[in-house]
């Protein structure tokens, strides 16, 4: 180990590994052999992440609905907006852990990280590009042409190449420095109310928001009443099966202080309201998920411990992690 | 030295370790090949066909062999219509569309870079057959256009046909398969691309 990275560092890169992912984390579904991660291809994915290059009329990036300060979630608005500040039907879920995911989008309708930039870079009211085009844009710029031949040495720019790209810098970022984080790994404790949260937490929620992602990535019908001016059907719109009617992925309950406004079409915007949410379910709401159809009671000094115990889920060094955020000396180099 | 010289003419003419040569790819129209632009009469006397676009997704492997390169068959490159063929003395598998496999894994440099534009982005998975056009009725134009993929269970839209060494082309006869639809537009993986492509696939000659 100590050979490679100091080859490495000669080289003047850093080989990450999957092995360098959290302990307490399960193995990542992500290949990483297919992608292998480097330093070079991770700052060149970040490029890429912030540039709005990427839409057709240079106006959108991904950073603009994934935010760094907000867990790479979009919390101006309810629903996201795109080109010509059109309106979407959801919020954009955050963005951390991607190597522990099995799919990708609220309904799912992704199945692998390396194709999802895809989505929202050909949809009309996103960045309405074409992956051809963004080559041919990349092409002409010598930044690219320097960041491209720093990752991938003596090879044409291809589409494949972004989109790995892209996703190198999206597995880059592993949110597992909170609170919780450190009492798992023994460096710390809860204080009694957060014990007591978490107590409450694993009776009433881990039943879908599974440790230590807090997600078990499955689609549940959580009771919410259809937006009838949205008319998003969730799941069912990618399998046609009715038992996936309104159903949408469980999210990961990190980083929930800087992920605001929640569910997938944003419709509240504290923690509190969530918590109302479930403990005002009667359990007879059509396709409701079975893990909720005995109902959620909590007195209300309990809502509070839960609350603090999902506090304890924030990674503030994430969020504010400068290795994540807009990559200035890139986009502001002198004459080329 | 007779035998040498021998040797050195028939194994540069393939009759020893076999030849590598090419497997030509056609769409046709009733006995007509199809080129893109061009107006081909259908049953109904006073209508044309016209395709502005036929792509195809096809690679070629050994029986139980590793799966082969994806070609990307394009009329529009007529280059692409021929695949490279190793005639060697066995039969040979050509898969058209991509399998579910290679699916789970992401994307591919080359032919199945998403950059060619065979690829779903609203929901993953490769678009294995484009055939676009419309028919023309005097002035009256109706458009079609089948985007046809899927890759799972049941409704997965790639197969494979085996290959003799001596085969020289493979037809599709898409006169069958545009004429039976009763919809212009299949545009997602379900049932219809399902069904549409098995009548693609029953289509196909090779000889």
């Amino acid at each position: 180990m100590k050979v490679v990275l100091i080859i490495g560092i000669l080289l003047g890169f850093v080989v990450l590994k999957s092995q360098d992912f959290p302990p307490h984390f399960p193995k990542p579904l992500y290949d990483f052999e297919a992608n292998p991660m480097d330093s070079a291809t991770i700052k060149l994915g970040r490029y890429l992440f912030y540039d709005p290059v990427l839409s057709s009329d240079s106006t959108v990036s991904c950073a603009s609905c994934h935010s760094p300060y907000n867990a790479f979630a979009h919390t101006d608005h309810k629903l996201s907006h795109g080109i010509n500040d059109s309106i979407g039907t959801r919020n954009a879920p955050a963005l951390f852990n991607l190597a522990w995911n099995k799919s990708f989008m609220w309904d799912g309708a992704i199945h692998h990280l390396d194709v999802q930039a895809l989505s929202p870079m050909t949809s009309p009211i996103e960045m309405n590009e074409n992956l051809a085009h963004v080559v041919e844009k990349l092409k002409k710029q010598p930044r690219y042409q320097k960041a491209f031949s720093a990752a991938y040495p003596y090879q044409e720019i291809t589409g494949a190449k972004v989109l790995f790209a892209l996703s190198q810098f999206q597995l880059s970022l592993v949110s597992a420095n909170s609170k919780y984080d450190e009492v798992q790994l023994g460096k710390t404790t809860f204080t009694s109310q957060e014990e007591t949260g978490y107590q409450l937490f694993k009776k009433h929620c881990a039943s879908c928001h599974v440790e230590p992602l807090f997600t078990n990535q499955i689609f549940r019908n959580n009771g919410l009443s259809m937006d009838p001016r949205l008319m998003d059907s969730g799941r069912f719109m990618v399998t046609k099966n009715e038992k996936d009617l309104f159903a949408f992925k469980v999210p990961s309950l990190r980083n929930l202080s800087y992920t605001f406004p929640y569910m997938h079409d944003g419709r509240f915007l504290s923690l509190r309201e969530v918590i109302n949410h479930y403990t005002q379910l009667d359990g007879e709401e059509t396709y409701l998920s079975p893990e909720l159809k005995k109902g959620v009671n909590l007195q209300e000094n309990e809502k509070v411990d839960l609350l603090a115990f999902l506090l304890t889920l924030n990674d503030k060094a994430f969020v504010f992690n400068k290795k994540h955020q807009f990559p200035t000396f890139f986009f502001f180099q002198t004459k080329e | 030295m007779y035998r040498l010289l021998l040797f050195l003419i028939m194994s540069s003419s393939g009759l020893i370790f076999g030849q590598s040569d090419k497997i030509q790819l056609r769409f046709k129209w009733d006995d007509k090949t199809i080129e893109l632009q061009k107006q081909y009469p259908t049953e109904q006397s006073e209508n044309t066909v016209v395709f502005t676009k036929i792509q195809l997704y096809v690679s070629l492997r050994s029986p139980g062999g590793d799966p082969g390169v994806f070609y990307l068959v394009d009329l529009s490159e007529k280059e692409s219509t021929q695949l490279p063929f190793e005639r060697v003395f066995e039969k040979q598998i050509l898969q058209l569309g991509v399998d579910s496999s290679l699916h789970q894994k992401g994307v591919f440099e080359g032919a199945l870079d998403p950059i060619n534009g065979m690829y779903w982005a609203w929901q993953s998975g490769y678009i294995n057959l484009k055939l676009e056009g419309y028919f023309l009725d005097k002035e009256n134009r109706k458009e079609f256009a089948y985007h046809i993929g899927g890759y799972k269970f049941p409704y997965a839209t790639n197969s494979v046909l085996e290959i003799n060494p001596d085969d020289q082309e493979i037809e599709f006869a898409l006169n069958a398969v545009i004429l039976g639809q009763n919809k212009t537009h299949i545009m997602s993986p379900g049932k219809e691309a399902y069904s549409f492509f098995q009548t693609f696939l029953e289509s196909t000659e090779i000889h």
